[in-house]
C-alpha cells in the first residue's frame, strides 16, 4: 500500500507547493523555505507558456464528458457519484485564476474513476485487443514493466489524451514517477501484480489531470 | 481485477496530482506550423468545448477539409459533435440565464429552449419573440434513467423536468422536443393556459424567476439588455432624453438634492422604466411564473391590469409616472444611444414582452452582442465593444445574412484569426 508520508519527499512537496502557488495563485511571494530556486527552475516559463497561449481551464462538465470522450469509459455509478460530489469545486468561469488546489485534488479523483474503469476494461480484455494498456501485463509485479513497455504505454496514453507523443523531458518525469513509485511499495507488497494496476493508474490519472488535458 | 479501495485511490490521486503539476511544467510550447491534425482536433475540441482522442471519426473530415482550406465547413462538421450542443450552447445559455450568471446553473428551460434553436437552426430573433418552447422527449430518454415530466409540477411549477436532464447519460441534443405554444399556470384553476404574451427565453420560467421576482420589474429590461445587448446598465444611461416614464418609487430629490437626480438617477431610468411596463403584468411566486392576463379572480374573471409592485411606493414621488397598462417607450434612442443600439423598425407603440422582445432582436446590437456570446463561448476568451467593434459588426452583418443561424455563427467565429491566435 502506498502511503502519503512516504510521498512526501521534499523535492515533491516543493514543487507542489510552488507550482500551485506560482501556477495558480498567482502569488509570487516568498515562502519561506520554498522560495529560493523554484521560480528559476521553469514555473516563470510555464507562466508565461499560459499567459502567451490563452489558456481556459474546463468545467465540471467539460472534464467529465472530455474524460469519458478520451478514455472510451462509460458513466458508470462510481464516476457519476465522485463527478457530483467533486463539481462544485470546479470552475465556474473558465479561467485559470479560479483555479485551486481544492479542484486539482478533485480533478484528478474524477481522473483517477476513469482509469480505474480504464485498466478494469482493458485487463479483460486479450492482450492484443486492448487499445491503451497492450504493453502492460497485469498478472505480474510492477518491476517486470521494462521502461521500453512504459515508455509505449505513455506514447499511447499521450496520444489518446494528449492527441500527441510526450516530450523526452514529460517521459523523463513519468519514469521518475515511476521510479518513485516503486521505491514507495512497502517490503512484502513489491512483488503483488496489483501494484501494477496501481502505477498505471496513477500515471493514468497524472496525464488526465495535467494541465495539457484540462485545458482549452 | 480486485476492485481498488477509495483508501488507494486518494494515494493515487496525491501522486497523480503531484504528476500532473510536474507535467504542466513541461507544457510545449504551441507549435508554429499549421499542422492538419493539430488544427482538426483543436477545431473540434474547440466548438465541442471537450477533449477529443485522436481517433474522434469527425476528424477525418475537418482535417480534409482544412487541407483544401476550407475551414468554414470543417467548423461545420465539428459542430455535428454532440458536445457542441451539450456542452459549448448549453454553456453559453446556462450563465444568460440567471442573475447569478454562472456555468454552474441548473440545467432550465432556457437553456433548453436556446439549445434547440440552435440544433434545429431557427432564426435567433426567435429566441426573443417565439412562442415555444423546448421539453424532453421522455421516449428518447434512455432507459432506467427517470425524467419527471409532468407538466404542472414538474415544468411550470418547479425546474423538475430540466435538473432531471443533466444526468450525463441523457443526450440533450437528442431528447429536446419543440412544442408550439407556450404554457404558464393558470394557478385559481391549477391548469396550463397558453401565454399570452409570449417571448421566447424572455418569458421562460428560469428567467422570469430570476428577474421578475419580488422588486419592481425594471430587473428584466436590465438583464434584457445586459444578456442579449452585451450592454450592462451603466453603458446606456442617457439623462438627456423624457423623464416622464419614471416611476413614483424613485425619489426626484436623494439627499435633498434634485441635482444629482439629473445628472445620475434619471440616466438609468429614463430607459429601464421607459421599457418596464412590457414587464407589468408578469411575477414570479410561489415557484410559477404567472401573466395578470390568465389569471382569475374568485369570480371567474380575469384578473387584468398591472402588478402591484409595478406602482408601489407611491408617496416617495407622487407625481412619478403610473403604470396602468404593458404599454412601454423606448428611450434608449437619445444621442447617447441610438447608434450604439442601432434600432429597426416600428418601435411605437410597444405593448408586452414580444414587442420588447421583437425592438431588442431586430436591433443591430443584437447581432453584434451574439457574435461577442459565441466569440466567448467558442473561443472563450473575451471581446470587448471597445476593442473588436469593427470584428463584431462584421460578423454581425454576416450572422443577419445567413437568417441569424446561431450553427453558422460559431462556424464563422470559430475559425477567425482573433479566435484561433
Amino acid at each position: 500500500m502506498i502511503t502519503i508520508k512516504k510521498l512526501k519527499k521534499p523535492m515533491f512537496v516543493i514543487i507542489v507547493c510552488s507550482a500551485t502557488m506560482t501556477l495558480f495563485m498567482n502569488c509570487q511571494g516568498s515562502i519561506d523555505g520554498f522560495s529560493s530556486g523554484s521560480d528559476s527552475n521553469g514555473l516563470t516559463t510555464i507562466q508565461s507558456k499560459i499567459e502567451n497561449q490563452n489558456y481556459t481551464i474546463q468545467s465540471s462538465d467539460q472534464l467529465v464528458r472530455s474524460m469519458a470522450s478520451v478514455t472510451g469509459v462509460d458513466y458508470a455509478s462510481t464516476i457519476i457519484n465522485e463527478y457530483n460530489a467533486r463539481k462544485a469545486l470546479m470552475t465556474n468561469d473558465y479561467s485559470l485564476e479560479s483555479v485551486t488546489a481544492p479542484m486539482l485534488v478533485s480533478i484528478a479523483n474524477l481522473g483517477s474513476q476513469f482509469c480505474n474503469e480504464l485498466i478494469r476494461k482493458e485487463v479483460a480484455l486479450t492482450t492484443a485487443n486492448r487499445i491503451f494498456f497492450n504493453q502492460i501485463d497485469f498478472t505480474k509485479a510492477v518491476s517486470t514493466v521494462t521502461d521500453a513497455q512504459f515508455n509505449q504505454t505513455l506514447d499511447i496514453l499521450g496520444q489518446n489524451f494528449w492527441g500527441r507523443n510526450l516530450t523526452a523531458e514529460e517521459k523523463s518525469i513519468l519514469n521518475q514517477g515511476k521510479l518513485e513509485f516503486i521505491n514507495a511499495i512497502p517490503t512484502g507488497s513489491s512483488t503483488s501484480a496489483a501494484q501494477t494496476q496501481y502505477l498505471i493508474l496513477s500515471t493514468c490519472t497524472g496525464m488526465l489531470a495535467a494541465l495539457e488535458f484540462i485545458t482549452l | 481485477m480486485k476492485t481498488v479501495t477509495l483508501k488507494v485511490l486518494l494515494n493515487v490521486s496525491f501522486l497523480s496530482v503531484t504528476l500532473s503539476l510536474m507535467l504542466s511544467l513541461a507544457l510545449p510550447s504551441s507549435a508554429s506550423a499549421v499542422d492538419a491534425d493539430r488544427e482538426a482536433k483543436r477545431l473540434l475540441e474547440r466548438i465541442s468545448g471537450t477533449k477529443v482522442p485522436a481517433s474522434h471519426p469527425l476528424l477525418p473530415r475537418i482535417k480534409s477539409n482544412i487541407n483544401a482550406n476550407k475551414w468554414y465547413e470543417a467548423a461545420g462538421v465539428a459542430t455535428e459533435h454532440p458536445d457542441f450542443l451539450n456542452v459549448t450552447v448549453k454553456q453559453m445559455a446556462l450563465k444568460m440565464s440567471t442573475r447569478e450568471e454562472t456555468i454552474q446553473t441548473a440545467f432550465n428551460d432556457f437553456a433548453a429552449t436556446f439549445i434547440g434553436v440552435v440544433r434545429d437552426d431557427r432564426d435567433a430573433r426567435t429566441l426573443l419573440t417565439g412562442n415555444f418552447q423546448y421539453i424532453a422527449d421522455v421516449n428518447k430518454v434512455p432507459t432506467g434513467i427517470m425524467v419527471r415530466s409532468e407538466y404542472n409540477d414538474h415544468i411550470v411549477k418547479s425546474n423538475t423536468h430540466f435538473s432531471d436532464l443533466e444526468n450525463l447519460n441523457i443526450p440533450l441534443n437528442e431528447v429536446l422536443k419543440p412544442i408550439d405554444g407556450q404554457l404558464i399556470l393558470q394557478s385559481r384553476t391549477n391548469t396550463v393556459v397558453y401565454n399570452p404574451d409570449p417571448a421566447g427565453l424572455l418569458t421562460s420560467r428560469a428567467f422570469i424567476s430570476s428577474h421578475a421576482v419580488a422588486g419592481t420589474n425594471r430587473r428584466p429590461v436590465e438583464f434584457t439588455f445586459r444578456q442579449f445587448m452585451c450592454s450592462p446598465i451603466d453603458d446606456w444611461a442617457d439623462t438627456t432624453v423624457s423623464d416622464s416614464r419614471i416611476g413614483r418609487d424613485i425619489d426626484r430629490y436623494p439627499g435633498g438634492d434634485h441635482t444629482k437626480f439629473q445628472v445620475s438617477c434619471k440616466g438609468c431610468h429614463t430607459v429601464m422604466d421607459g421599457f418596464r411596463g412590457a414587464f407589468s403584468k408578469w411575477n414570479f411566486s410561489n415557484d410559477f411564473i404567472s401573466n395578470r392576463d390568465v389569471q382569475l379572480n374568485t369570480n371567474g374573471t380575469i384578473v387584468g391590469g398591472v402588478e402591484g409592485k409595478l406602482n408601489a411606493n407611491t408617496g416617495v414621488f407622487p407625481n412619478g409616472y403610473v403604470t396602468t397598462d404593458n404599454s412601454f417607450v423606448n428611450n434608449a434612442r437619445g444621442p447617447a444611444n441610438e447608434a450604439k443600439f442601432g434600432w429597426r423598425g416600428n418601435l411605437d407603440p410597444g405593448y408586452g414582452v414580444k414587442d420588447f422582445g421583437q425592438q431588442i432582436a431586430n436591433s443591430s446590437r443584437f447581432s453584434e452582442c451574439m457574435v461577442k456570446r459565441v466569440f466567448d463561448s467558442a473561443c472563450r476568451k473575451d471581446i470587448s465593444f471597445e476593442d473588436k467593434s469593427s470584428f463584431l459588426k462584421y460578423y454581425a452583418r454576416r450572422f443577419e445574412d445567413t437568417g441569424y443561424s446561431l450553427k453558422r455563427l460559431y462556424q464563422m467565429v470559430a475559425v477567425t484569426e482573433e479566435c484561433v491566435k
